[in-house]
């Protein structure tokens, strides 16, 4: 029942940046924030923290925890590990690494950054400039540069929609409940901007059938969580958030040019391992976060999560409360209180595992379920990603 | 725009940049089991042989899925089309196809392989309909 190690896991201290546009400080200078405040909330004193865990980008420069082992004179580190993407897979590691008796108290973050390769704005400012250039580990950038390098992310929506009739309506679903959700938090890079599902119709279809409001925004933001066994977690001051089980998903086709159509198989082999890990079930989710990337990669894990692959536009409709305009799975089940990367920001999922934590904890403010006890936190895309189910402790 | 072709390439891709610098669609097949193995790899996915060769396919595909897109800077929007090769299920060549109205793209659509001469060598693209 543990997220593969002898020992059981919890995570015992979240912590973030500010989340926002430009936050007037540096990717380097966002990670030590997000680092130092996961360590302070978890009540751990510095010196006992005694592992590391970060991430590279999948598009973007982010720092190594060398960087931050020095930026936050961490001199005690017996372990540390720079995984690949999602950004849950940071959280993930650091699980294995207290479980497996690697290290003691993990902390693991991830920073986001708005590079000068995200937009016109952003190459305009000299204090932007990235340090390296395209990242491209499936080796196939070449084979498609003429194409003005394509998003199989979008190709595979055209696919879903041609397959399965799913429409603009069923996306905007998912955008306009992450956007209403923000605007009940008050961290969130759009939380005095309502949404609409009319204003989401009227959108122009920057990569048809998708929008600009169907991509999450690009933000200057990081976060971080400490983890340790459940065992010394009975010592902090937080309510644990037990770690029931972990997994990745990876199949077969994993290029995100020419193999852009098997997510939903990855998805299905990730979200297996979850349930026989933790002989738990959808219907015992009191919340479910799902990584929202683009509002297409939403719908499929969506499909993988509740087991309704090609009939995810009638689950979305059975689901939708046009006057709150949010979603409620089965019929009590909210997705991303937070507001996800669509409504909160950028932080590549991440911020989805703090927001169930939060839930668990029962400190999420106005966001607040009753009885919030299970919570599902899927992360990433086809060919990175990682899910997770956290206890309330 | 100046370009010159390929931008990076490796022990695996060779024989694809050089067969296009030819005027040929030419993609990695295994000797063994015959699968048709595109992006190029140098081991065969369905049996893990080595024993890799290299053949062009017959031209004929299927588009699969779709973006709409401009292929470069400050040039109009194209198809850029996922053409399924008839030699094999999900065998994907990724390039633009012309003749197909952009309001108007027809998933399902027969297609046929073509070369365009940009940035000094020739690339891929597809033309509507069967010529076979």
């Amino acid at each position: 029942m543990t997220g593969g190690g002898p020992n059981k896991v919890a995570i015992v201290g979240i912590g973030q940046s500010t989340l926002s546009r430009d936050a007037g400080r540096s990717v380097g200078a966002l990670a030590l924030d997000a680092v130092r405040d996961a360590i302070l909330d978890s009540g751990v004193p510095r010196e006992k923290i005694d592992g590391v865990s970060g991430i590279y980008s999948t598009d973007q420069p982010t720092v190594w925890p060398g960087y931050v082992v020095e930026g936050l004179g961490l001199k005690n580190i017996v372990w540390s590990n720079c995984s690949s993407p999602p950004s849950a897979n940071t959280v993930t590691e650091g699980i294995l690494a207290v479980a497996g008796g690697a290290c003691d108290y993990a902390v693991c973050y991830h920073s986001k950054f708005r590079w000068d390769m995200v937009s016109g704005a952003a190459r305009k400012d000299p204090l932007r400039r990235s340090p390296r250039g395209a990242f491209d580990p499936a080796m196939n950038m070449p084979l498609v540069e003429s194409c003005g390098v394509p998003n199989g992310m979008f190709a595979a929506m055209q696919r879903h929609a041609h397959e399965f009739g799913t429409t603009r309506e069923h996306l905007g679903m998912i955008v306009v409940n992450n956007r209403n959700w923000a605007l009940e938090n008050e961290a969130a890079v759009f939380n005095d901007t309502p949404l609409t599902m009319e204003d989401y119709l009227a959108a122009p279809q920057i990569a048809p059938p998708l929008t600009a409001l169907d991509m999450d925004m690009p933000i200057d933001g990081a976060m971080a969580v400490v983890i340790t066994t459940a065992e010394r977690a009975a010592d902090l001051p937080n309510r644990p958030a037990i770690v029931e089980a972990s997994s990745n998903g990876l199949t077969g086709g994993t290029d995100f040019f020419f193999h852009a159509f098997d997510s939903y198989a990855a998805y299905r082999v990730l979200m297996d391992r979850l349930w026989n890990k933790s002989g738990l079930t959808i219907e015992d989710m009191d919340l479910v976060n799902i990584y929202d990337g683009f509002s297409s990669l939403a719908l499929e894990w969506i499909e993988a999560a509740f087991d309704v692959r090609g009939e995810a536009g009638g689950f979305l409709e059975d689901s939708w409360d046009a006057d709150a305009g949010k979603l409620t799975f089965l019929g009590r089940i909210p997705m991303s209180t937070h507001g996800g990367n669509l409504g909160e920001g950028r932080v590549q999922g991440f911020g989805h595992v703090l927001e169930a934590v939060r839930q668990l904890r029962g400190s999420a403010g106005k966001r607040q379920i009753d009885e919030a006890k299970l919570a599902l936190v899927v992360n990433g895309n086809n060919p990175v990603n990682a899910g997770m189910i956290l206890r309330a402790g | 725009m100046t370009v010159t072709w390929p931008t990076r390439m490796d022990h695996d891709t060779a024989a694809y940049w050089q067969g296009l610098s030819d005027g040929k669609l030419v993609l990695c097949r295994c000797k063994q089991c015959e699968t048709w193995i595109h992006p190029p790899r140098g081991r065969c996915p369905e049996c893990w042989s080595d024993d890799i060769g290299h053949q062009s396919p017959g031209g004929q595909a299927t588009l699969y899925s779709y973006l709409i897109q401009p292929t470069a800077p400050k040039q109009p929007p194209e198809v850029i089309g996922w053409a399924e090769l008839d030699e094999q299920k999900e065998l994907f060549i990724v390039a633009p196809v012309e003749g197909m109205p952009l309001d108007n793209v027809e998933i399902g659509a027969r297609l046929t392989l073509g070369f365009r001469e940009q940035g000094g060598t020739n690339l891929p693209v597809f033309r509507t309909g069967d010529t076979k």
